[in-house]
This record gives structure tokens, sequence and C-alpha cells, in this order.
């Protein structure tokens, strides 16, 4: 089992005028190998929960076990961090050093790793976003592209092999190629490593496609979790709690509701082209 | 309003050729219009928006607002007056702890009275619907209220058009609606003139005119119908086509009898289901 929270709840800046309760009650258990897509509004909570899952944060009331370990006060943080390797929002920001290579380096150098092994570690980590090492190794980060920028900073997480990878809006402001690019390269790292993967994402048409379980968040809540198709069905709840509903399952519900015999868990573009040329054929076949 | 001629601007980078951003543009943009840009990164949309309010001259080529040129120093602050610019990141160009005070800096840079400041500043926050929030700190709300202040305090300059360059790339959904609503009510009701720069496809599809660019040039450009019905060519830039107008493409291909350019589920439903 990766991860178990139990009853985990959160609450910052416990007893002062600006106490807000960010976790409430929350119980949840991600298996090993799972791909997972977070699902929430800015606020929901989604964010204050995987850090509680590198120890970034700990509980206020409940526990959280990661790959065995209890996450609480004085528990070995480096063992835990090289487990669990969190992306942070535009990971681009943290950039800092004067070459890919050295960037990428950073946390295998203060985890103490052998010198000799770090740069084929550093290949295998860039090799896995699609940065070609020889190329880029002594390059400025600085002056390479926004996704490329993003997908060297992800490499730097990579590079620690960690057991679960969380990325918190990985694509947020790519542009639809990188984004595709960059799902791509995660989709594949999942494959060939069996980690966990969590993506937290505002928009479930982005992560809908690869993942085993959606779980929306709500005002520090699981609101709902499961299959992609069983999440989509419940379209119009979701728009109301701030998430985005994907055109294709707004044009479902639109044909339902007008008494359409149309399903309402479609997923994507085939499945929405199927979908409406069998409704067309039962449609004439029963006039 | 605004008139592109022959525009062209290059970035150097180091000893290495230089990278044409901008390459020989020709445009006007119209009084009143809602004008979407669209583009992948690297496309030049970003270098075409700061050319619009003279951020940036043109290295060739001349760009006119309301008849004088921007890189006539006399009219350079005039121009950037008129036309004024939004940016990605609402946290950037928020400076004071006081949504009202965030709103009067531009106004009182101009050394306006006192009391035109004031009705200013109370006007641009109705008009992005954030009046109850005048006395917040900026920092404490949420990404979509954020770019709307953002857009009040330039619109506290009296600007004529608004440039806004990715303005909801970092925004969740609810904060993207809230922008879109607010621009395009500026656009629809009091006839702000808006050159909007996005990638989200689905957010062009209510503009008067979509300009795709590609290399530093304007690749496609029509109403959004004549631009996303040309899904080949969209594609081999790399942009993608609406979602509800590629489903009536490849239901049309099924033998359902629907246009190429379907691009709102509202059309697709009457469509299919008079």
């Amino acid at each position: 089992m990766s991860i178990i929270a139990t009853n985990l709840t959160h609450i910052y800046s416990p007893d002062t005028p600006w106490t807000a309760k960010a976790l409430d009650d929350v119980s949840l258990e991600i298996q090993d190998g799972e791909i997972i897509g977070l699902i929430g509004h800015t606020g929901s909570g989604k964010s204050t929960l995987i850090q509680h899952f590198n120890g970034l944060l700990k509980p206020t009331a409940g526990s959280v076990q990661v790959q065995g370990i209890k996450v609480e006060k004085g528990i070995n943080l480096r063992r835990l961090r090289q487990m669990v390797g969190l992306v942070f929002q535009y990971p681009e920001h943290q950039l800092f050093e004067e070459t890919v290579a050295i960037d990428v380096a950073f946390g295998l150098k203060n985890a103490g790793l052998p010198r000799e092994e770090i740069p084929e570690r550093v290949e295998h980590a860039l090799g896995a976003v699609g940065i070609d090492y020889e190329t880029f190794k002594d390059r400025s980060p600085f002056e390479l592209s926004g996704g490329q920028m993003r997908r060297v900073a992800i490499a730097g997480v990579l590079a620690m092999e960690p057991e679960v990878l969380i990325l918190d809006e990985p694509t947020a402001g790519l542009d639809p190629q990188s984004r595709n690019d960059l799902l791509g390269h995660l989709r594949r790292i999942q494959q060939e490593r069996g980690i966990t993967l969590i993506i937290v994402s505002h928009s479930m048409d982005e992560v809908a496609a690869m993942v085993n379980r959606i779980i929306v968040m709500d005002k520090g809540k699981i609101y709902a979790q499961g299959h992609p198709g069983e999440i989509f069905r419940h379209g119009q709840e979701l728009r109301q709690i701030g998430l985005d509903v994907p055109p294709l399952t707004q044009l479902m519900f639109a044909l339902r509701a007008k008494g359409q015999d149309l399903p309402a868990d479609i997923l994507n573009l085939e499945e929405a082209r199927a979908a409406i040329g069998k409704w067309r054929k039962g449609g004439q076949a029963s006039v | 309003m605004i008139r592109l001629e022959a525009v062209s601007y290059s970035y150097q980078s180091g000893e290495e050729q230089a990278i044409k951003a901008v390459d020989n543009i020709s445009m006007t943009i119209e009084k009143g219009e809602f004008v979407a840009i669209i583009g992948h990164n690297g496309s030049g949309k970003s270098t075409l928006a700061k050319l619009l309010n003279g951020l940036l001259l043109p290295q060739a080529g001349q760009v006119w607002v309301g008849g004088k040129a921007t890189d006539d120093p006399e009219a350079n602050w005039q121009i950037r007056q008129q036309v004024g610019l939004v940016f990605q990141n609402p946290d950037n160009q928020l400076i004071a702890t006081i949504v009202e005070e965030d709103v009067a800096f531009g106004p009182e840079n101009l050394g306006l009275p006192s009391g035109e400041i004031v009705a200013r500043v109370q006007e641009s926050l109705a008009q992005v619907g954030m009046s109850e929030f005048r006395q917040h700190a900026p920092h404490l709300l949420s990404g979509g209220q954020k770019q709307r202040i953002a857009i009040a305090g330039i619109l506290a300059m009296r600007p004529q058009c608004l440039v806004l360059d990715e303005p909801t790339a970092m925004l969740d959904p609810q904060g993207r609606r809230e922008v879109m609503d607010t621009v395009r009510r500026l656009n629809s009701e009091e006839g702000m003139t808006v050159v909007w720069i996005t990638h989200h496809m689905d957010e062009a599809v209510s503009a008067h005119r979509v300009m795709v660019m590609d290399q530093g040039r304007v690749a496609i450009q029509g109403s959004p119908r004549e631009v996303f019905r040309q899904t080949e060519l969209l594609e081999s830039l790399d942009l993608d086509v609406p979602v509800i107008t590629r489903l009536g493409q490849l239901l049309a291909r099924d033998g359902f009898d629907l246009p190429p350019d379907v691009l709102t589920v509202e059309e697709m439903v009457n469509l299919l289901c008079p």
C-alpha cells in the first residue's frame, strides 16, 4: 500500500484569528503503481493534502502513512523525501544552477550519492522527460523555452528515483503542444518504473485519459472519487463546486436534457463520436 | 484604432543569429473590435502585444495608435495610456497592500486631482465587479479576483484598448470564467477594443476575429468559423481545434449533415436535436 490517510485533518494557524481548516477528516488509500488525478477548485485542500505525503506538513489530527512510514514529528524526512518526489507548481522558478546538468544533480549531491554515479542518473532523468543529455547538459537552464525548463525541473525530482511522484498542476501555463508532450512523458515514466503517480489539476479533461482514479476535493473533504467515467457522470454537480466540465460532457448532458438516450460518462472525442453514431442509428430504427 | 505597417522585431541572443519574433506584420485593429490572437509559445504573440503600446518599438515598419506612431517620443506616454497591457501573472502586477490603492496607482502617477482619482477608482472597480473588495488586501484574493484588480488598474487610466497577454493562463476554471466574462462585457457593453492573446481555443470562439500566429507571421486570420474549419492547417501549427468543432467534423465524415465550423455546445445540440 503506497499511501494511507486516516481521518486526516489539517488546520492552519490554529488558535489565531486566521485559523483555517484546510483538510477535514479525510480518509483515503492509494495503491502502489496507481495513477491518481487529484482535482479541486483553488482552496479545496488538494495542495495541503499532498504536502502531507512528503512530510512538508504534519497532521493536526488523524494520520498519514507513506510506504509504511508514519508522517509525524521526528520522522526521518530525508528518507521520506527520497521516496516521495513532489514537483511544485511552476517548478522552473526553482531552477538556479549554471547548467542543466548541475541543476538536475543538485538533489543527488545533497543525498550523498557517490560522485561517479551522478552523471548517469542525471542523463537518465533528463532522457525520461525528453531532454537530450549531450545537447543540453552544459546549457544554462535560463536559455531554455518554458516547456523545456519545466521538464528540466521535473528531471531534478526524477533523478532521486522516487517511488511516489506527485506533481502540482504540472501543465499550468504550458501551450497545448508542451502540455501533451509533458503528459506523454509522465505516462511513459509511470509505465516503465511502475511508480505511484499523483497529478493535481483543475482540469478533469486533462487527466481523464491517463488516470485510474479521480479524487475530487471540495472544502477540505473528498467530494467524490472513482474511475473518470463515473466522475464525469456527475458533471453538473462538479460545475457547482467551481470545476470545469469538459465540452463533450456538457454536450451529452444537454442532449440527455432533451430526452435523448446518450451516455453521461464519455471521456474523449472517439467515445463521443461512437455514442452519437449509435444514438442516431437507434433513433432511425425505432422510427 | 491601431495600425501596424510591415512591423518586424528580432531578439538578439548571444552570438547566435537573431530570432525574428515578429516578421513583417501588417494589420489593423478597429475600434470596438474583439481580436483573439492564438499561437503556440514562441510564435511571437507576446512580442506583438508589447509592440501595440510602445513597450517595444518596431525595428522596421511602424505601429500607429490613434494616428500617432509609437516611436514618437512625444506620443509615448499618451499611447501607453490609450493601450493598456494586462499580463499573465496577476501577482507581478499588483503593488499596493489595499485594493483601491493599487487601482489608484496609475491615475496618481498621471497627477490627477484627488477627487478625480477617487471617482476613477470607484468606477474601475465597479466595471470589473470588485467594488465590495476595495478595502481588501490583494494578496488574499483569488487569482481571478487579482486579475480583475489588475484590469481595474488599467481601466483607471481610461484606455481605449485593452491588450491581455494570456490573462487566464495561471487561473483556475472559475477565475478564467470571471476574467473572460468581465472582458467580454467591457467589449460588448462599453465598446472597449480588446486584443486577447491565448492558447485556449475555446476563449477565441467568441471573438470577432481570430489571428493565428506562427514564427512571427500571421498564419491565418478571419472569423472564428473561418479559422477553426481549417483543422489540418491548425494541427500542422501544433494548435488544437475546439473539441466541439472537431467532433462536428468527425461526425460529418460518418455521414451526419453537419457543417465544418460548429463552435459551441449549444450550436451542436441544436444541429443534432432540433
